[in-house]
């Protein structure tokens, strides 16, 4: 049977090893958010990630760096090139996601490293969403009004651009660029009749945008 | 989304993360590596990590705990056995990914191409010199060479691993594989190992009989060959096994990965 010391050296491994997944999270670091983007969007449209990524996508050096190591490609659009390590990546930051959405896991892993997460260990899932919604309310044109439509969207559970448009008193022209906006980072799914409906993170924590 | 992030920095963090995450400095990440293996192996050589709380946290991984500890399938654990050959290969120039090129008459063709660049290029993005880059299959590499010459005798490790780094590959055309076992035969009796002794040195630093596909070449209506990685016991996975097709024939080559890094890896290991 493993002893006390055993166990104290378990839990100097778990932390260094919880740690470094935490440090994967896109909530967390802003290339790994920025490549996870991509991934959820399949590709994105240079011009909104030179806006959004500023640091990454403006300077030539740094894309061409994240070209050869990551395999981004940048062209009117930019994506991910699939097998390369930026692909394979961002598939592991999303079984990264799910493992801390597990309550089990977490309450197991807090219960042994309770002294260095008093607070119990975050949901990176959450927390990435957090991230999203936020990101979405700060962004300076678009945001507040975005929010409105992600509250709207998410009290009714579906609607159409029309009906937004007549609950919201917003102009077409503004609530397509907001409905684009919750489309760029997965806040809202786009159904096949053309309604509005709210993402499935959306539904598992709702709480995220009534704190906003 | 991040306001005035600090593109170097979160760069340092990201490698760090992935360094650490490596089994050279973490025994969950090295204990999920080197699975399937006998519990009373995993009880006598990793004692912290089967007290029932540890057991726990890992069967939430997704190990299982029977007469064997084994990865269960599409659990974390494998996600993680996964990552750790991706960053491996990405981290030592290695990463290998399939290209298709459009070659006219012939239609798209796949071959295999590497992530060469990516130290040099991480180097830049970070503002350091490449070889302050951790490496994490150096770092593995040195660790599993200082263990092996605890179990063998070190000059037969050495020696055998000095004259596969003296090829870059060994090709046949029968699946008999006779250049393969020529060398095989040839380093056995220079290094004075016996057959079973060699058969172990084998399984632990090249083959162990546990291929993984990882790409189809040619055409998908002409299929050319596959590309497979071979696992060794301790994960060093040297060589690569592709197989081309020539009209009804197959040719079949073992390559020769992370030459450069195991040479380096057997200097820094045994001096």
């Amino acid at each position: 049977m493993a002893g006390e010391g055993s166990i104290n050296e378990f839990s100097k491994q778990l932390s260094n090893f919880v740690n470094a997944l935490m440090h994967l999270a896109p909530s967390r670091n802003y290339i790994t958010q920025f490549l996870y983007i991509v991934k959820m969007n399949g590709s994105v449209d240079y011009r909104i990630l030179e806006e959004a990524y500023a640091d990454i996508v403006k300077d030539e050096y740094t894309r061409e760096a994240f070209a050869k190591a990551f395999g981004v490609s940048f062209t009117d659009k930019v994506s991910l090139e699939s097998g390369k390590y930026g692909w394979f990546l961002t598939e592991f930051i999303g079984k990264v996601l799910q493992l801390f959405e597990d309550s089990e896991f977490r309450s197991k892993v807090g219960a042994l490293l309770r002294d260095e997460y008093p607070q119990g260990i975050p949901n990176l899932a959450e927390e990435w969403l957090d991230v999203r919604v936020k990101g979405l309310s700060s962004e300076p044109t678009y945001g507040g009004n975005a929010i409105k439509v992600l509250k709207k969207v998410m009290r009714v559970g579906r609607v159409k651009m029309e009906e937004l448009e007549r609950a919201l008193g917003v102009g077409r022209g503004t609530l397509i660029e907001c409905l684009n906006l919750l489309d760029l980072y997965k806040l809202v799914i786009k159904d096949f009749d053309g309604s509005y409906k709210p993402a499935d993170d959306l539904r598992k924590y709702p709480g995220v945008v009534e704190r906003i | 989304m991040n306001e005035g992030a600090n593109v170097k920095e979160h760069m340092l963090n990201l490698i760090n993360a992935l360094a650490n995450l490596s089994p050279s400095r973490n025994i969950i990440s090295q204990l999920i590596l080197l699975l399937p293996e006998d519990l009373a192996v995993v009880e006598h050589s990793y004692p912290e990590a089967t007290s029932s709380d540890a057991k726990g946290i890992l069967e939430s991984l997704g190990v299982k705990f029977g007469d064997k500890v084994e990865r269960i399938n599409d659990g974390f654990a494998e996600a993680i056995y996964m990552h750790i050959h991706k960053t491996f290969d990405w981290l030592d120039n290695e990463y290998l990914y399939m290209e298709r090129t459009y070659y006219g008459y012939y239609g798209y063709v796949d071959g295999a191409d590497k992530m060469s660049e990516v130290r040099s290029s991480l180097a830049k993005l970070m503002d350091v010199h490449i070889n302050s880059i951790p490496n994490p299959y150096l770092e593995w590499a040195k660790l599993v060479l200082k263990k092996l010459s605890t179990l063998y005798s070190k000059s037969k490790i050495i020696s055998f691993l000095k004259a596969l780094l003296a090829h870059d590959s060994f090709k046949d055309d029968d699946y008999r594989r006779k250049n393969w076992q020529l060398f095989l035969n040839e380093v056995r009796t220079r290094i004075g190992a016996d057959p079973a002794e060699f058969e172990e040195i084998l399984r632990s630093t090249v083959i162990m009989g546990e291929s993984e596909h990882l790409y189809y070449k040619g055409t998908s209506r002409h299929p050319e060959g596959d590309i497979c990685l071979e696992h060794a016991k301790y994960h060093l996975d040297p060589l690569l096994y592709e197989t081309y097709r020539y009209e009804n024939r197959y040719d079949h080559e073992y390559r020769i990965r992370h030459k450069e890094t195991l040479m380096k890896a057997l200097e820094e290991a045994f001096t």
